[in-house]
């Protein structure tokens, strides 16, 4: 089972003026577009390994897992071009006692107006991107096409 | 609305946008901590969940774990009675106070919007006057630390509710405490927005005498601003961050560190630090609020909040003697386990509601379990 968790959306102001804009709440945010999806497991990892493919990085001596089976709802999708990023997903309370293993997210990373992908990292959505893993056009009414790995 | 209780009649009903589960913030521990206090002194308290943003299966789950949990609208608050509604709320629907009828109410401020919003640099016009309506609404305010009654007083919010108590969260006590004799791990906890100040942990791995030191981060939301100091710093080897962290994994960072960080510009308690202070981790932090009451005179403080000033007091950390470190830990442990557990945040609450005519005596209550 997996879930929509979030959305991202351009803003007139892309550029961050604090490093951690608007983190505690969602007060005045209007949205214009969205530009980035992110899709996690419903479940909170609590320790079990559940035996499925992880990211793995070497350098922190850290992999990331997700406790269930993630599935990108391209019907939630609006059409356009994507890069299907895997994260680190901070949005979900993680209860796994091994430190090395982390919650896995896909975040779909739309282009944005300046020409430039949205980021996982931006508010807020505020994931860490691991690997891109593809990139997919998405239609209104056709198919969608993997357009492979970037 | 769903409930798992049958019951209608409590001592206390505790509105809340946030239960131990899937936790937001820090309020969902802070819950957990007065369910347990409350449990120990006999006080029946039902926890009313509502404008919530939980998934229909982590309802489920707080149904089946905690007792006395019913979940709805305002509107349906008039099916249980008490005579006192105790509110923690960051954010509601309209009409919440007119919901609970001729019951008194308390509504416990867990960290003051207007303060938020210098301190992290945000636009929260809309969330502090929500914030400001809800302190004029109430019966009694109960604030976390008597640097968020200063902060009140400053902010003028005495002439929307002069009626306030300063009371202090509590925790659980831990049962282990280790000896920490290394100096190898910085470990900080919290939201990483920036008045927690969360990258002076990464930046004093670059200082002399940290060059084998790693460091450990447990937290909420992670910046472009994160990523990119990972990158100038050359930090990506020995930064480790962990995500939002509940429960074992949160147990297993507290046995992991060596040292707590906490460099905030404003923290209205400082309940990671009382965690680490409980399970005898020193704390290194800024000498500001809620702080400075947890930790009285146990621990490295920096002289003010810059980087500099917390850059010494890592430093002194660093170079503390066995005596010196066992002090500080020893001193800030005794400290909350004397004045910050769970039971002892209950009574503090049992004795506001007591002002309200709600015997602080659960047989005088009559509701006592056994």
């Amino acid at each position: 089972m997996a879930f929509l968790l979030r959305v991202i959306v351009d803003e007139a102001d892309a550029a961050d003026p604090a490093p951690y804009r608007r983190t505690t709440a969602d007060a005045g945010f209007a949205p214009a577009r969205v530009t980035g999806y992110l899709f996690g497991a419903a479940l909170p990892a609590r320790g079990q390994d559940p035996g499925g493919p992880a990211i793995r990085d070497p350098a922190k001596r850290q992999r990331y897992l997700s406790p269930a089976e993630i599935r990108i709802a391209l019907d939630a999708v609006a059409p356009g071009r994507y890069r299907v990023v895997a994260v680190h997903n901070f949005h979900v309370e993680d209860r796994n006692p091994c430190l090395d293993d982390c919650v896995a997210g896909v975040f779909l990373a739309g282009l944005r107006e300046d020409g430039g992908w949205e980021q996982p990292e931006r508010f807020p959505v505020e994931c860490r991107a691991l690997q891109v893993l593809a990139e997919i056009r998405t239609s209104a009414d056709g198919p969608t096409t993997v357009l492979g790995p970037p | 609305m769903i409930a798992n209780t049958a019951e209608r009649d409590f001592d206390v009903i505790e509105i809340t946008n946030e239960m131990p589960q899937n936790r937001i913030g820090g309020v969902g521990s802070v819950i957990e901590s007065l369910a347990s206090g409350f449990g120990a002194l006999g006080v029946r308290a039902l926890w009313y969940l509502t404008d919530h943003e939980y998934q229909p299966f982590e309802l489920d789950a707080i149904l089946a774990q905690h007792p006395a949990v019913a979940i709805g609208g305002h509107h349906e608050l008039g099916y249980f009675r008490a005579p006192v509604v105790h509110v923690h709320s960051y954010h509601h629907a309209p009409g919440l106070l007119q919901a609970v009828g001729r019951a008194r109410t308390v509504f416990t401020v867990h960290s003051l919007l207007a303060c938020e919003e210098w301190s992290n640099d945000v636009d929260l016009r809309g969330p502090v006057l929500e914030q400001e309506r809800l302190i004029g609404s109430c019966d009694m305010v109960a604030l976390v630390s008597a640097a968020e009654h200063d902060y009140y007083r400053r902010l003028g919010y005495e002439r929307l509710n002069p009626r306030v108590r300063v009371v202090h969260n509590g925790i659980r006590p831990p049962a282990q405490v280790q000896r920490r004799r290394r100096r190898a791990v910085l470990g900080y906890c919290g939201r990483l927005v920036p008045r927690k100040r969360p990258e002076h942990v990464q930046m004093v791995l670059g200082e002399p005498g940290f060059e084998a030191c790693e460091a450990l981060i447990a937290g909420k939301a992670f910046s472009r601003y994160a990523r990119d100091l990972m990158q100038s710093l050359g930090l990506e080897n020995r930064v480790r961050y962990l995500g939002w962290c509940g429960g074992p994994r949160l147990e297993a960072f507290f046995e992991a560190i060596d040292v707590l960080v906490q460099s905030s510009s404003y923290e209205p308690f400082g309940l990671a630090a009382l965690e680490a202070a409980a399970r005898g981790i020193p704390v290194i932090c800024t000498p500001v609020d809620g702080l400075v009451e947890v930790l009285g005179e146990h621990a490295f403080y920096a002289e003010d909040t810059s980087y500099e000033g917390f850059r010494a007091a890592a430093q002194r950390w660093r170079m503390a003697d066995e005596a010196e470190l066992r002090g500080v830990a020893c001193g800030a442990r005794r400290r909350a386990l004397a004045h910050f557990t769970d039971i002892a945040m209950a009574e503090r609450y049992v004795r506001c509601f007591g002002e309200f005519g709600v015997p602080a005596d659960p047989l005088e209550r009559g509701t006592r379990g056994d």
